[in-house]
Parts: C-alpha cells; structure tokens; sequence
C-alpha cells in the first residue's frame, strides 16, 4: 500500500543538482551499495540454486509465475504511461497561475493522497458497480493511474518549480518563445530533476500492482496463490514470488541509481577505466533484457489490438518505437545521457554531449541490437519466455 | 530614420500591486550611446530594463525600439527581443549546455542558422570576450567572471542593436570585475547601444555619455558622469552618492 515506500518529491536537488561531486560517496550510501550487491547476489543464487537442486516445485512455480510477471508488467506500464500523462496535467495545474485549475489540480492531489491505493481499488470496482460495471483490468488500470497521478503531478510540480525563474528570463530575452524555452531549456532541466524520483515511482507501482490481484487479474502474487493452494507449496511458492519482486525491484533501483549518478559522472571529464565500461556493458545488458520482457508486455497489449500481424513485425516495430524515442531524446538535446547507458556508451568515446546523426543512428543500433539476440534467448530458456511463445504461436494474444 | 532614438521611454509606470516601481519614467537613448543608471535598492533600475524587453509589462506608458512602438503582441515581442541582448546580475548561463551550445541556441533556434555558422560565430565571440579555450566547458566549470563573460557572448550571438546590463558585475569576487567591465568596454568603443545599472564608477566614467540617478521610481537627476560624481544638484543624489563613495 502506498505508505512510507513513498519518496516524496525532494525539494529537487539544487538546480544545478547533477554537477555535485558523486567522487564522494558518503558512508550511507557505500553501505546502501553493498546491501544492494548482497541482496541481488542472494536472491540470484537461491532462485537458481533451488531450480537446480528442487527443480520439482521451484521450476515449476517459477514457470507457473513468470506469465504472471508479465501480467504485472503488463498493468504497470499501461497504469504508468496514463499516470505520467494525469501527473503531468496535475503538476502543470498545481504550477498554474489561473486558480480555478490549480484549486482542481490541489483538490485532486489531496484527496487521492488521503485513501489508500486498496481502497480505491475496491471502490472502484466494487462500489462503483452500482451505476459503472466495469471490468477487472479497466479497474486495475484506472486505480493504479488515478493514485499514481496524484503523487506524480507532485514529482513534476517539484521538478518544474526548481528550475530558477532566470532560466525562462533568459531564454525569452534571446527571442524564444515560451515553447521553444520550454523543450530547449526548461524541460531538459526538469527531466533530470524529474526522473529519479519517477524512477522510484516506477518501482512503487511495480510493487503496488500486486494488490490488483485482489480484482482477480492473473499477476504474480495471483498466480502464486493459485498454485500454491493447487499444490499446497505455500511456503515454496511465496518464497519464490517474494524473491522474483525483490530481484526485480532490486534491478530497477540499480537502474535508477545510475540515472541519478550517471548523470552526475558525464559532466566531469574523468578518464572511464575498463572496469567502468565493462561494468558498464554488463548493467546494459541486464537491463536491456528487462526492456526486453518490458517489450513482450507491451507486444501483448499490442497484439490484442493487432493479434492479425506476425508477431515478429509487432516486435520489430515495438524495438524501433523504443529506439525512436531514445534517439529523440539526443536529437533534442537532451544532451548527456542519463543513466547506464551512457556508461556503455563510452565505449563509442564521443563526447556525449550532441551527437551528430550518425552517432545518434549508432546509438540507436546499440540499443536495438542486443535485443531480438537477448529474446531469443528469453524464449529458449526461460519458462515464461515459452509460455509466452506459445502463446504467440497459437493462440490469439488474451487473457481472462 | 537613424537621428530618432533607438530607445523611446515615455511616461513609464509599473506597478506591482500596491507598489510603485516606475513613477513616470521617460527617457531616450541614443544609437551608439551607452547610459549609466544608478540608484539606492529598490529604486525601480531593475524594472526599468526589464520593461525595455518587455520581462515586465508597463502598467503604462510607450516604450519603441528602433521607431518601433512595442505592444502586448507575441510576435513582435519576440522579435524584438532578438534584437536586444540583456546580461543578469546572475549570468542565468544554461547549465546543462556547454559554452558552445548556450551560445549557439539563440542564432540556431530564433534565426535559424546551420549549426556550423552558429558555431563559427560562437567560436569568434569567445576570442572576443578573452575565454577561447573554454568552449566546450560547462558552465559550473567556469569562475564568475569567465561565467558573466560568456553570458556577454550568448547575448551578442543575436547581434543585437541595444544591450541591456543589470548590475552585470555586482555577483562578482573584486578580481574579476575588471575582466568583465574590460569587455563591457571594448563593446562600447565598438558602438554598442548600451543600457547598464551599475554602480561601478570606473566604468560609468569612461564609458557613459550619460548616467540616470534613479529614486523610488523616479529619474531624479541625467547628467553626465563627470558632473554627476563631482557636483550633483539633488539632495537626494548626493546622500546617494555619499553613502557609495563612503
Ligand atoms: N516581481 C515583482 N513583484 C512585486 N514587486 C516587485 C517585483 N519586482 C520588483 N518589485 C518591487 O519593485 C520595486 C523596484 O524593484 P527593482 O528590482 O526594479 O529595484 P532595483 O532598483 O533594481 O533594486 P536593486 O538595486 O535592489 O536591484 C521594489 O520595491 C521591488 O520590491
Ligand atoms: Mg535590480
């Protein structure tokens, strides 16, 4: 439930909060850092270790969740995506100037901030039957983005007011019209602000999508509970699926992390060791494997609204969206990249600053590249990756 | 056309709520002059520029740039604040861009120019305002004067025909208000129409044909720099004076 998980729009690191030194880590942090290592390690090792040593139940579960995941996946990023467009309306009514939209926006956000996410759920599937009879998945979508909305509009309302009134003042005195100020200025700014604490976000709705399964949607957590009292592997089953949250948790946070501190290391001109780059290939390809299954979320969705297409175009396509987006965000001058990427991208040895077209164009290979080898492998090993090739071969992509 | 001033002021108020920043405020600038404006905190020297480009709408009152009546609408405004550069008490250098690039925004986004011209003319700039090597370094690299020098540059990209200076030197460690006042200089020797708040004395003396004395809104006294320092005739003016001169 939402609760202390919640970071809270910080007041924004200083404006000019990605030029502090990171050459520092304070202690907290350092520990921080090696609790995540312990955590990841662990979890890694007993997943795989009880599928080789037990493979009768954990093998088994991890085959019967892993559709689930993508299930969580599914409702997450189709909640989030809706929830950054409600957040961002709410954030731009809280900046507003015209009172009547930002009394709404306010009213919106406190009242949303006032019941917890489950009851909000139940009040919209079960309560507002009354008048509305709407579905499982409708519901799951419309609680997770309307609370999401709220603390979001909150996240960018704090990213936008950091950004110091000189900035828009000098923008304009050069002749730029406000838009122009914003997408050049303002919002690259903001976005740096913004987007580890929607990292975080990310992370919290992940989290929070469990509680759908309470509206019978087959995420994880339901999943688990349908085996385990098919089975009786209570404690097999829910060690697992806690394990499986806590990895994936633990992966997304790394990434945040380094969207928070790489974005910190592009600006000073330190030399990059081998150690750095390999670190970070590695982190690149772990993540590109989530984008990865993110993808296969984003396909089924797709497919039911395509299910006639080969499925292989719909991935092709979903690749070349993502690919799209990314390369908009250099050719917009963005400029240093935020995240681990831009660790891996060193190997390039440009100056990541802005790219011509053809460093964007290679970029864009660099991130799609990797990805039909790594789902492939997805499809081989992994159980989901099977079941989901079944269900891709089969049957018309759905889910009841 | 060229004998008219390139600056227009008349009968000029702003108002902010229930105080008075500009009381009645006219004054004309000359093509190729450069204008001192000084004055206790407060006095309203800050509004008075920033109604000049319009980052403040007057209350009432004209203001014409270059025989240009400026009125609310977005376009003209824009246009012509192509046309006048303003340097802040606080650079406002864009932090997330390198010298180059803050330098090269307003030609590339407001006149559209190639990127290459824009940064051959950034590159010419930088020799201009003394810092060359420092094109590709960010902002937070850079020491207060280098910072306020680049935002010169970024302003004169635009080839404006009016600069404005809002008290450019006062955010400033002592040992680099001479760098930035040099280039100040310079850009008044070339013929820049200059508009400049500043109580740097040095300056106003070797640069100004004339400097305001503003109070509480108001133009108290316009003379020249010579006279102003040495024989001010308002009261007002010479408590002034006293207390910046010590
Ligand atoms: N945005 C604003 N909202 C309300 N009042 C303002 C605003 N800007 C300026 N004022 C007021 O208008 C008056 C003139 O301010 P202005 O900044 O022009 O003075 P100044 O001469 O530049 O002073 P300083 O030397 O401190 O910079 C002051 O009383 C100030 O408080
Ligand atoms: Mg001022």
């Amino acid at each position: 439930m939402k609760s202390e998980s919640h970071p809270h729009p910080r007041p924004g690191p200083h404006p000019h909060g990605w030029q502090q030194d990171d050459s520092a880590l304070i202690p907290r942090e350092r520990s921080l850092q090696i609790a995540w290592w312990i955590a990841i390690v662990a979890a890694v090792v007993f997943i795989i270790g009880a599928a080789i040593i037990k493979p009768v139940p954990y093998r088994e579960i991890i085959g019967f969740i892993g559709d689930g995941l993508v299930v969580t996946f599914q409702v997450t990023i189709v909640s989030m995506t809706f929830a950054l467009i409600l957040g961002l309306i709410a954030g731009l009514g809280r900046t507003a100037t015209n009172s009547f939209f930002n009394i709404l926006a306010s009213l919106y956000v406190e009242v949303i901030r006032g019941i917890p996410l489950l009851a909000q759920l139940f009040w919209i599937y079960y309560a507002m039957s009354k008048y509305i009879k709407l579905g499982p998945q409708v519901s799951a979508v419309l609680g997770l983005t309307i609370c999401y909305g709220a603390y979001i509009g909150e996240t960018f309302r704090g990213g936008i007011q950091s950004i110091p009134k000189g900035q828009m003042e000098a923008a304009r005195a050069l002749g730029l019209t406000r838009g122009q100020a914003m997408r050049y200025v303002i919002i690259p700014q903001a976005v740096r602000v913004i987007l580890p604490p929607v990292g975080n976000e990310f992370i919290a709705m992940l989290k929070d999508s469990s509680l759908v399964s309470v509206l019978a949607i087959s995420d994880m957590l339901r999943r688990g509970r349908e085996y385990a009292s098919r089975t009786f592997a209570y404690f097999e089953t829910y060690t697992l699926v806690a394990l499986v949250y806590l990895l994936v948790t633990l992966i997304f946070s790394r990434v945040v992390f380094y969207i928070e501190h790489g974005m910190s290391r592009q600006d000073k001109d330190k030399p990059v060791t081998l150690m750095h780059r390999l670190a970070g290939v590695v982190v690149d390809l772990v993540v590109l494997d989530f984008i990865g299954l993110i993808v296969y979320a984003l396909i089924q969705s797709l497919a039911l609204v395509v299910a006639e297409l080969p499925v292989y175009t719909v991935l092709l396509s979903a690749m070349l969206v993502l690919g799209l987006i990314y390369l908009l965000f250099f050719w917009t001058r963005m400029g240093r990249t935020p995240g681990m990427m831009a660790v891996g991208l060193r190997l390039f040895g440009e100056r990541d600053t802005h790219p011509t077209l053809g460093q964007a164009l290679k970029r864009l290979l660099f991130l799609i590249l990797p990805l039909p080898g790594l789902s492939l492998l997805w499809m081989q090993w992994s159980p989901t990756g099977e079941a989901l090739h079944d269900r891709f071969t089969h049957t018309r992509v759905g889910r009841d | 056309m060229s004998t008219t001033p390139i600056v227009q002021i008349r009968n000029l108020h702003k108002r902010f709520g229930r105080v008075h920043a500009l009381n009645d405020v006219s004054l004309d600038v000359e093509r190729g002059e450069v204008v001192v404006i000084i004055g206790p905190s407060g006095s309203g020297k800050s509004t008075l520029l920033r109604c000049v480009n319009r980052l403040e709408v007057p209350t009432s009152g004209t203001i014409s740039i270059d025989g240009v009546e400026i009125r609310g609408d977005e376009h003209q405004v824009n246009q012509m604040r192509a046309e006048v550069g303003m340097v802040f008490q606080q650079f406002n250098l864009f932090p997330h861009m390198t010298v180059t690039e803050n330098i090269i925004l307003g030609p590339m986004v407001v006149h559209k120019w190639e990127r290459d011209r824009a940064v051959a003319l950034a590159h010419q700039l930088l020799d201009k305002v003394g810092i060359p090597e420092k094109a590709d370094a960010y902002p937070e690299q850079l020491s207060g004067g280098q910072q306020q020098r680049v935002a010169i540059a970024r302003s004169l990209a635009m080839q404006p025909k009016i600069m404005l200076f809002d008290e450019p030197t006062s955010a400033l460690d002592p040992e680099m208000i001479k760098e930035v006042l040099d280039v100040m200089l310079d850009l008044a020797r070339d013929g820049m129409t200059m508009m400049v708040v500043s109580h740097e004395m040095g300056f106003a003396r070797n640069a100004a044909r004339r400097i305001v004395f503003m109070d509480q809104g108001q133009i108290i006294e316009m003379t020249t720099p010579e006279l102003l320092y040495t024989a001010p005739q308002h009261e007002r003016t010479k408590r002034f004076l006293s207390q910046i001169l010590h």
